[in-house]
């Protein structure tokens, strides 16, 4: 009984994605992958929102809330129906080429390491330390107690080692679960950590099919399932893979607004990149980055529309989260906040510490049981097709790795820890973060690679999302 | 692209791979699920404690050794986690804890109208022996009154 009613509450957040899918960009038409990865991956972030929100106002997470939820969404489906608003369902993006059939191989071992996944996540409860002890607990709480009047967890500072600060979107969304099951069943409620994670893979695949065949799509898409990394972090329950399927939207949506500025791209580069932000600190500052690229190319650009778009991301992301940040304000940080520490002169009087990080993380980036031969190949294709470093939207995206890269190592520089201790326990998945980035880096370089030799399959040339 | 895809697959096919430990980890038998519980003394402690809140109390070797750390801390947090929306209390609510040298700093001795305050029903005491890894859990005696008492289950100051 608690998992059909768990599959039933993520069958709601696929409901609420298809709808805001249809909301904007109405009358369109999307892919199955975009139906179970993108329209799940916008519904997971809304429903975590919302959840949050309804706690500020009173409302812990519940049954009820949920079905106010869903007859919401519901209705919002009639109307499109009704106006003829609904986004329509293609099987494929392209239509099926001869030498496609060789996509089957990456597509089963893709299927069959998601697999792997799942089964393992729901055989076992919450073990992992991060977990039990800052995810899951908050799950609990959010659980018992709305937000309105703060319950005494977030001020009680003999659980600090928990982050009382960090952002809720994990913890919402399996608080969610748990209000469906109507009991706290971790084991269970798994089904959720485990959901978000996977989403990972549609969420690439969908960013490499913009630019790329079908067959070296499906191909990358298998090498990010069957990264050990994957198997490492994927259904444990923490926070870090939800943070990379929803980084993976907003640089997609970033880089595509980029190329073609078309709103409904910047509607999903705001919403994914909020989302990332609601879901880890680190997202916050990649949310801000996204800002920046987008503003930056903007300006570089000169057109109007590109300004008049990085001004709407920020009122956007800012909206979105305005909540959270202003009831976040008065929350007692831990030892470790890097957000003030990368603020002050500390980072300056810190930077000698690089010259022990930056060797770190490479060491790490070429550690073949951990990534296989991601990184190399990553850098291979790059060369190979180093002509796409004229789009800006791979410059872009460039841009975005390098940011991205520098924010961790210079956190690190301030961390409060051991260093020799935090960097081997931390740093393959701080480097999971950037992994959308690379896969998308190497797909649209060898994309280049391949112009000129096949008739590239685009699905955004259809202006589908 | 091919060389990298099937480089991962047969890391997976190793026998250090995550891939070959999920599939022990699934496969595994009762006996090392058993022991795995042992390891694990949370739900137990949960269960066998009083209805109320518990104490955190180290003892003997526990109060100073570094060595036991991370297990102190792997207590705390588990116990904290399982018991919730009950308490388990190694300090004060205004004082820091971040690991398990935190709980031995503070080395939290509380009255007993602290502990009628706040609902303490039991006391686990960590390390009461050499080795300084045995946990012992006590159920308080009921206090006169404590019918009464109002309590406060999911924690507080």
């Amino acid at each position: 009984m608690a998992l059909l009613t768990c599959c039933l509450y993520l069958l709601l957040i696929l409901l609420v994605g298809y709808t805001l899918l249809s909301a904007i960009q109405p009358s369109s038409r999307v892919t199955i992958v975009q139906l179970i990865g993108l329209g799940p991956a916008v519904g997971a972030g809304t429903m975590g929102l919302l959840l949050f929100w309804a706690s500020l106002i009173g409302f812990a997470p519940s049954r009820k809330v949920l079905v106010i939820v869903g007859v919401l969404t519901m209705a919002c489906l009639l109307v499109m129906k009704q106006k003829n608003r609904l986004a329509r369902i293609n099987i494929l993006a392209t239509e099926w080429k001869k030498g496609d059939g060789r996509t089957v191989a990456p597509v089963v071992i893709t299927l069959a390491g998601l697999v792997m996944i799942v089964v393992v996540a729901l055989s076992s409860s919450l073990t992992e330390w991060d977990a039990f002890a800052i995810w899951g607990f908050k799950a609990k709480v959010l659980t018992h107690e709305a937000l309105r009047p703060t319950p005494a967890y977030f001020h009680d500072l003999t659980l600090s080692y928990s982050h009382l600060d960090y952002p809720l979107m994990v913890p919402f969304l399996t608080a969610g679960a748990y209000a469906a099951m109507g009991t706290i069943d971790d084991q269970t409620g798994k089904l959720v950590s485990v959901f978000l994670d996977v989403l990972l893979v549609p969420m690439v695949y969908l960013g490499l099919r913009w630019k790329l065949r079908r067959l070296p799509a499906a191909c990358l898409s298998a090498i990010l399932a069957m990264l050990p990394v994957m198997f490492r972090y994927g259904g444990v329950g923490c926070a870090d893979l939800p943070l990379a399927m929803f980084y993976a939207g907003s640089i997609l949506y970033v880089a595509r607004w980029i190329d073609r500025q078309q709103w409904q791209d910047l509607i999903l580069a705001i919403l994914f990149s909020a989302f990332a932000a609601f879901t880890k600190n680190e997202g916050l500052v990649l949310a801000l980055m996204n800002g920046a690229v987008l503003l930056g190319f903007g300006l570089c650009g000169g057109r109007r529309r590109a300004w008049v778009g990085a001004a709407a991301f920020f009122a956007g992301l800012l909206a979105i989260n305005a909540a959270w940040l202003i009831w976040s304000r008065s929350l007692p940080r831990t030892h470790e906040d890097y957000g003030s520490k990368l603020l002050s002169s500390l980072v300056v009087t810190h930077l000698p510490r690089l010259k022990e990080i930056i060797p770190a993380m490479l060491v790490q980036m070429a550690e073949l049981r951990v990534w296989g031969l991601l990184w190399i190949m990553a850098g291979v294709l790059a060369l190979l097709g180093w002509r796409a470093l004229a789009r800006p939207y791979v410059l872009a995206l460039w841009v975005l790795l390098g940011l991205h890269l520098m924010s961790y190592a210079l956190a690190y520089s301030v961390t409060p820890w051991d260093l020799a201790l935090l960097m081997p326990m931390t740093m393959d998945r701080l480097l999971l973060h950037t992994v959308p980035a690379v896969i998308f880096l190497a797909g649209w370089h060898w994309a280049e690679v391949e112009t000129g030799h096949h008739n590239v399959g685009n699905i955004g040339a259809s202006g589908a999302l | 692209m091919l060389l990298a895809l099937v480089h991962l697959c047969w890391l997976q096919l190793r026998p250090e791979s995550e891939l070959r430990r999920f599939w022990a980890e699934t496969t595994e038998s009762n006996a090392r699920r058993a022991a795995m519980m042992e390891q694990d003394p949370s739900g137990r402690i949960a269960g066998q404690a009083a209805a109320g809140n518990v104490l955190l109390e180290l003892a003997g070797y526990a109060k100073t050794n570094p060595v036991v750390e991370g297990s102190l801390c792997f207590i705390y947090y588990r116990t904290t986690y399982v018991l919730y929306p009950r308490r388990i209390y190694a300090a004060p609510a205004d004082q820091v804890i971040n690991n398990g040298r935190d709980i031995m700093r503070i080395g939290f001795c509380p009255n007993q109208q602290w502990l009628q305050e706040h609902d303490v029903r039991s006391v686990l005491t960590f390390g009461d022996n050499n080795n300084g890894k045995t946990l012992r859990l006590e159920i308080l005696p009921p206090r006169d009154g404590q019918a009464v008492m109002q309590t406060n289950k999911s924690g507080g100051n």
